[in-house]
Order: structure tokens, then C-alpha cells, then sequence
């Protein structure tokens, strides 16, 4: 007998078929937010899929590759510090510096890139997810006048502040820049946050200057560039107040990846060697830093077993290593240790 | 409920065909009831699924993204006339570009005065057929065609090498295109800080300039030897004179200073004989013998543009109708600090944009 479905059951069937639909469309639309929205990051599996399977790993032969990104540094200047840094490496060892222009090269180049080094401002290596950073090792950190800590403050004419019209000039990414205000200002909602008229400025300086000298209202700078311009002209500068700070920043590290302990001792020595030589000194200069320290103690000991020449045969394991690397330097020339004694 | 019944035959047809579902509720032995209450639990968990990560994506990028947004909503209804001189000049090129990077959502027109013999005309057509705000004006021949039609709107301009001329021009803001003299000596005495006296030619052209400077070098604890040259003939027994007394040499734009490239030359030759080193304006000059080129920043002019642009359109009207350029960008050579045996402060290396050679 055919079961005659009453009235009710039809408009129940139909609601049941529009929620339904509904859940359907709405699914969609949340399938096209994640792809749209969600930027793939070092920190998403991605990463961590590549972490013991090498998508790329550099024959042998080729030299050692140091990459460099600081979005505080402005990229227009990549040129000078591959020509300087590449001139100084290769009095060291098969090495080559790259720097990097854009922070979605750089983090293709973490995920993608084994056996190289990289030297990356502090902060953008702890937004890597805590699963990825285990695929790099801390290696070196940069110091500035016997600092391994920055601060950015943000610098004025008076104390009052008026944040709606105020012009801040300020040197890096825009992106970072805000980032930074908007920790600085807790109390401003994101909107207001992102209203604040920037003027970017190539350098630290340009960004004093302009405020010291009247073409900005604030400037978002750095401790040691504003008590440097208070060294040159006080009367200007000295004047200025600091009306807010940052969290103390550390400087640039360095971090291998997926790279051998020899040839991580032949970097890290490179890179002490640094502040003894002219150009050295003019390549560190360069990027911030004036000197390194060492955050790897197993490499602090590889480095002083070389030095101490620690062994029963006189030779340490490492130090044949590091001789190897070194011979391995073919037919580049050494150039002169000291360009011409300045400094 | 909310929802309208479908009544129509169609209708009918594609529920009927849709309602494959309804099997698959039976054999989970659900009543239509329950049915009903589970698609309205996935409905409200699918709804704050999307949500959620938006939410974190516009938390991460808001700053960089509803900026523009913001903007693009509330300043729509103002209009841009972006006029370049030639597009094909790089740093023309440069400034349009940061210009309206920085410009943010507005609705702005670009035209390219590269191939135009009568841009004037073309330009008063064109502020006839549309209303503008605000013209932005990039080289001499796009301000020079801007002020024969003097448009009763606001004018921005930068790349415009005579820039003084339209000082006191009403309505019309500009970026020069050198550094200030406090900027540029600020930097001297930061690259080189033994540097004690510097030497400095200049003609009535600049007397305004150089006045500043003075003040200026007084504060670096810096000794500005300032010498006024009144004719060609003397250009080069003043700077005989000038490179005894002092440890360096400032070279300024100055059209009297510079009035040919031999006169230049000679200039060069003649530091160099008594290594005095040349600190200048502009990078050309490195190749011919000076230390160190301090120029403004191509991409920072635009940007300083596009914000006086917008002052200018919130009717924030700036005290000064000229700005100097906030950005530099610097080069310097090696070869002659180290020939010369300069001491140069290694901190100031973090600046170098480009070292010759």
C-alpha cells in the first residue's frame, strides 16, 4: 500500500534540503577562505615534510652558500653587500653570499634549500613554528658595539603626541615597521595602527635626519643611531625625546641547515675572522654588526680544540677537516689579508 | 521558518533529484526531525569554521592590507592627474611608481608626456573632460606645460632640476632634488669625522644655501669655508686658494660652479694634485675623482610626494612650499679614502648604498 506522505513531511523534507544546501554552499566558501587567506609559511607542514625528505641539496663542488635577509636593511643595497661579502669570502674558503630581496624568497629558500647558512634578523627565525626551527641550527650572533640586542625607539620633537597627523619617518619594512608601533601603542586598535602616516626612508639615519632637521614629526629608529647623530650635532639632537621603545631585538644570527659539522666550522672561522681583516671589518660593517659571537658550544670547542690544536697526532679530527675545505679552494686566488691598512 | 516553499513544477524536479540524501538519513536510522536538528549542528559549526580563519589572516595582515582598504573606501571620490615627462627615464620611471604605490586606492589617471609636441593643449583637454583634485607633475616639461595652463588645483611636482623658480608659486609643492645642506654635511661629518674645515664654491645663486649650511656646520663642529666666485676667470685661482686651506672640498649644484665639463675636470685635477678629497651631490662625479656622492633616494621622493598629496587632500596645507628629499642614497669610493688615507668611521659603513669600484 503506497504510503501517502502527509503535509508536514513534505515541508520538513524541503527545509532538511535547504539547510542542506546551505551547508554545502557554506563549506565552499570556507574551502576558498583557506586557500585565499591562510599564507603557506615555514612554520606549516610544508616545512616539516621537507625536513627528512631534501627537496634540493647542493653537489659538492659547488660553493657553500650564505644567504642574508633583514627586512630592517634596505634591499637596494643587496648589491654592495654581495660584492663586499663575496670579495672577503673568497679569501676564506669555496664560499658565496647571497643576499635575498624578498621575505617570500627567503622562506622558499628555508624550506627548500639544504646544506647552507643563513643569516636572518632574530625575530623572523622564532616566527618559525617551534617544529621547524629544529631543522636549523643556531650557529653565531651578530654584536653591534658589544651588544647582541637592539631597540627600536620611536623619537620626537616634544612629548605630546598626535598620532593622527604626525609624519614618522622610518627606515625598513613597512609591514614590520607597523608591526612594531602597534606593540609600541597597545592601546591603538589595528585600524588606528594602520591610519599612521609612515614616510619610509632608506636608512636608520634618513629617518633621524628628517626629524632633526624638520621634515617629519616622529621617527622610528634605533638607539645607536640616534645617540650617534646626538655625537655629531647635539644641539639638535640631544633635544629629541624618546617617547616610546621597543622589547630589546636580537641582532642577526646565523643558522645552517641540514649542513655538515666540517664545513660548519670552516663558516663559523670565516666569519670570526671577520674584525681581523680591513675587509672583513667593511663586510660586517655593512650588514649592522661589528663583531660575532658563538651560540653553538659544540662549535666553540670544535673551534678551540683547532686552535689549541688539541690531539694525541697534534691534529684534531676538525682541524684536517677544516684544512681539507680550505685546500679545496682550487684555483681562487688568496687576495691580500689587509686592503691597505685604513681604519 | 524563514524559508519560502518551492512551489513551481521545476522546483519540484530538482528537489525530487536532489533529495538523494534522504536514503542515506534512513540508513543512519535518523527521523526527519533529527535530521533536521544534525544539518543545523553542522550548519553552526561550518559557520564558525569560516570565521575563525579569516579572522587570523586579517589579524596577521591587516596592518598591510585594510590600510588600503580603509583607504580605498573612504577617498575614492578624490581624483589624481599623474603627469610624466618620460616614462622611458628610469628615474621618472621611479618616482610615478613609488607615487602611486604610495597613493593607496586612490583613483588616479597617468599620462606620459614622453611623445607629445603640444602637451598643453593635451593636458587643458583633459582637465575640461574630467575633474581633478590634484595634478602630480613629474620633470620640467610636465610642470613647465602644468604652469601655462595654471590649473586652480593643487600641484605636487619632483624631478624638476629648477625647482627654485616655482618657490613662491601659489598652489604649487614640490621635493627638490638635492639633499639639504644640514643633511648632506651631517653625513660628512659621520662618514669622515676628522674632517675639520670644508671648502665650498658657490655663486649668488646660492647664497641662500650656503648661509644655511653655515649655521649648520657651526653645530657639527664643522668650519665652512665658504668663497663666492663672481666670474668664470677666477673660478679656478679660488679653488687654488681654497685647497690650502681646508681638508676637503664640497662640490654643489651650481650652474655658475659647473659651467662645463672641462671647468669640472679641471676642478678634479686639481684636488686630486693636492689630495684634497671632494665630497658631491651626485654619483656622476665618483668616476671622476670624488670621495663620496650623496643624492636624494629616487623611490623616497615619490613616497614624500604621494604623502604631501594627501595632506593636500585632506586640505592640510604644508607650511613650506618646498620640501627637501628625506632619503639619500650614497656611494662611495674606496679607491680614493684609501689613496687619500682617510679615517673613515666604520659604523657608517651600515649606510653605503654603493662602493666604486
Amino acid at each position: 500500500m503506497h504510503h501517502k506522505r502527509s503535509k508536514t513531511d513534505s515541508r520538513e523534507r524541503r527545509v532538511l534540503l535547504r539547510l542542506f544546501m546551505l551547508c554545502c554552499f557554506m563549506f565552499f566558501m570556507m574551502a576558498q577562505g583557506f586557500a585565499e587567506t591562510v599564507e603557506p609559511s615555514v612554520s606549516e607542514s610544508a616545512v616539516d615534510s621537507t625536513v627528512s625528505e631534501p627537496i634540493v641539496s647542493a653537489p659538492d663542488n659547488d660553493p657553500l652558500k650564505i644567504y642574508f635577509f633583514n627586512p630592517e636593511i634596505n634591499a637596494s643595497r643587496n648589491l654592495v653587500l654581495k660584492n663586499t661579502w663575496d670579495t672577503f669570502l673568497r679569501e676564506q674558503g669555496k664560499f658565496t653570499f647571497q643576499p635575498v630581496d624578498r621575505q617570500e624568497d627567503f622562506k622558499q629558500l628555508l624550506q627548500n634549500d639544504q646544506g647552507a647558512a643563513f643569516i636572518m634578523a632574530e625575530w623572523l627565525f622564532k616566527k618559525l613554528e617551534h617544529k621547524s626551527r629544529k631543522a636549523f641550527s643556531l650557529a653565531l650572533q651578530g654584536i653591534k658595539d658589544g651588544q647582541d640586542t637592539y631597540k627600536r625607539i620611536l623619537v620626537g620633537n616634544s612629548k605630546l603626541l598626535d598620532l593622527d597627523r604626525a609624519r614618522i619617518a622610518c627606515s625598513g619594512d613597512r609591514t614590520r615597521n607597523f608591526k612594531i608601533l602597534a606593540d609600541m601603542f597597545p592601546e591603538l586598535s589595528a585600524h588606528q595602527i594602520a591610519q599612521l602616516k609612515l614616510l619610509q626612508v632608506p636608512k636608520d639615519i634618513d629617518a633621524l635626519m628628517a626629524l632633526g632637521y624638520g621634515l617629519a614629526d616622529l621617527a622610528l629608529s634605533s638607539e645607536v643611531g640616534l645617540s650617534n647623530m646626538a655625537m655629531l650635532n647635539e644641539n639638535r639632537f640631544r633635544a629629541l625625546n624618546v617617547i616610546k621603545e621597543s622589547k630589546p631585538l636580537g641582532q642577526s644570527i646565523l643558522v645552517f641547515k641540514a649542513m655538515e659539522p666540517a664545513k660548519q666550522v670552516a663558516v663559523v672561522h670565516s666569519l670570526l675572522n671577520m674584525p681581523e681583516t680591513a675587509l672583513g671589518r667593511q663586510a660586517i660593517n655593512l650588514i649592522g654588526l661589528d663583531n660575532w659571537k658563538i651560540l653553538d658550544t659544540r662549535l666553540s670547542s670544535m673551534i678551540s680544540q683547532e686552535k689549541d690544536g688539541i690531539s694525541g697526532s697534534g691534529e684534531s679530527a676538525s682541524k684536517k677537516q677544516i684544512q681539507a675545505i680550505s685546500d679545496d679552494k682550487g684555483s681562487d686566488d688568496k687576495g691580500s689579508d689587509d686592503k691597505g691598512g685604513r681604519n | 521558518m524563514f524559508l519560502r516553499p518551492v512551489s513551481n513544477r521545476k522546483g519540484m524536479q530538482i528537489i525530487s533529484e536532489l533529495s538523494l540524501f534522504m536514503p542515506m538519513v534512513k540508513t543512519l536510522s535518523l527521523t526527519q526531525q533529527g535530521a533536521k536538528y544534525l544539518m543545523l549542528v553542522i550548519l553552526f559549526v561550518l559557520l564558525s569554521a569560516c570565521s575563525s580563519p579569516r579572522t587570523i589572516a586579517l589579524n596577521d595582515d591587516i596592518l598591510g592590507v585594510s590600510s588600503g582598504d580603509a583607504v580605498a573606501q573612504t577617498k575614492r571620490a578624490k581624483k589624481v592627474l599623474v603627469l610624466n615627462s618620460n616614462q622611458s627615464v628610469e628615474r621618472y620611471q621611479i618616482a610615478e611608481s613609488s607615487f602611486v604605490g604610495a597613493m593607496g586606492g586612490r583613483d588616479i589617471q597617468v599620462m606620459d608626456l614622453q611623445n607629445m609636441d603640444k602637451p598643453v593643449e593635451f593636458i587643458q583637454d583633459q582637465l575640461n573632460a574630467q575633474s581633478y583634485d590634484l595634478i602630480y607633475a613629474i620633470g620640467a616639461k610636465a610642470l613647465g606645460s602644468v604652469n601655462l595652463i595654471d590649473p586652480n588645483i593643487p600641484v605636487v611636482y619632483s624631478a624638476v632640476l629648477n625647482w627654485r623658480r616655482f618657490k613662491q608659486q601659489e598652489n604649487y609643492f614640490g621635493i627638490s632634488s638635492e639633499l639639504s645642506p644640514q643633511v648632506q654635511l651631517t653625513w660628512f661629518k659621520y662618514f669622515f669625522p676628522d674632517i675639520k674645515t670644508i671648502g665650498v664654491l658657490y655663486s649668488q645663486e646660492n647664497a641662500h644655501l650656503i648661509a644655511e649650511a653655515n649655521q649648520v656646520a657651526g653645530n657639527l663642529g664643522i668650519k665652512l669655508v665658504a668663497s663666492q666666485v663672481r666670474s668664470e676667470q677666477h673660478l679656478m685661482d679660488s679653488v687654488r686658494h681654497l685647497l690650502n686651506k681646508v681638508d676637503a672640498l664640497w662640490l654643489i649644484s651650481d650652474s655658475h660652479i659647473l659651467s662645463s665639463i672641462d671647468k669640472v675636470k679641471q676642478f678634479f685635477a686639481l684636488a686630486d694634485e693636492k689630495q684634497i678629497p671632494v665630497l658631491t651631490y651626485n654619483p656622476v662625479f665618483i668616476e671622476m675623482g670624488a670621495v663620496m656622492s650623496l643624492a636624494a633616494d629616487l623611490p623616497t621622493i615619490g613616497r614624500q610626494a604621494a604623502l604631501l598629496a594627501n595632506d593636500l587632500l585632506a586640505k592640510d596645507v604644508p607650511a613650506e612650499a618646498i620640501q627637501f628629499p628625506v632619503g639619500s642614497r650614497i656611494m662611495l669610493n674606496s679607491q680614493k679614502v684609501r689613496q687619500y688615507d682617510m679615517k673613515l668611521n666604520a659604523s657608517a659603513l651600515g649606510s653605503v648604498d654603493e662602493i666604486f669600484p
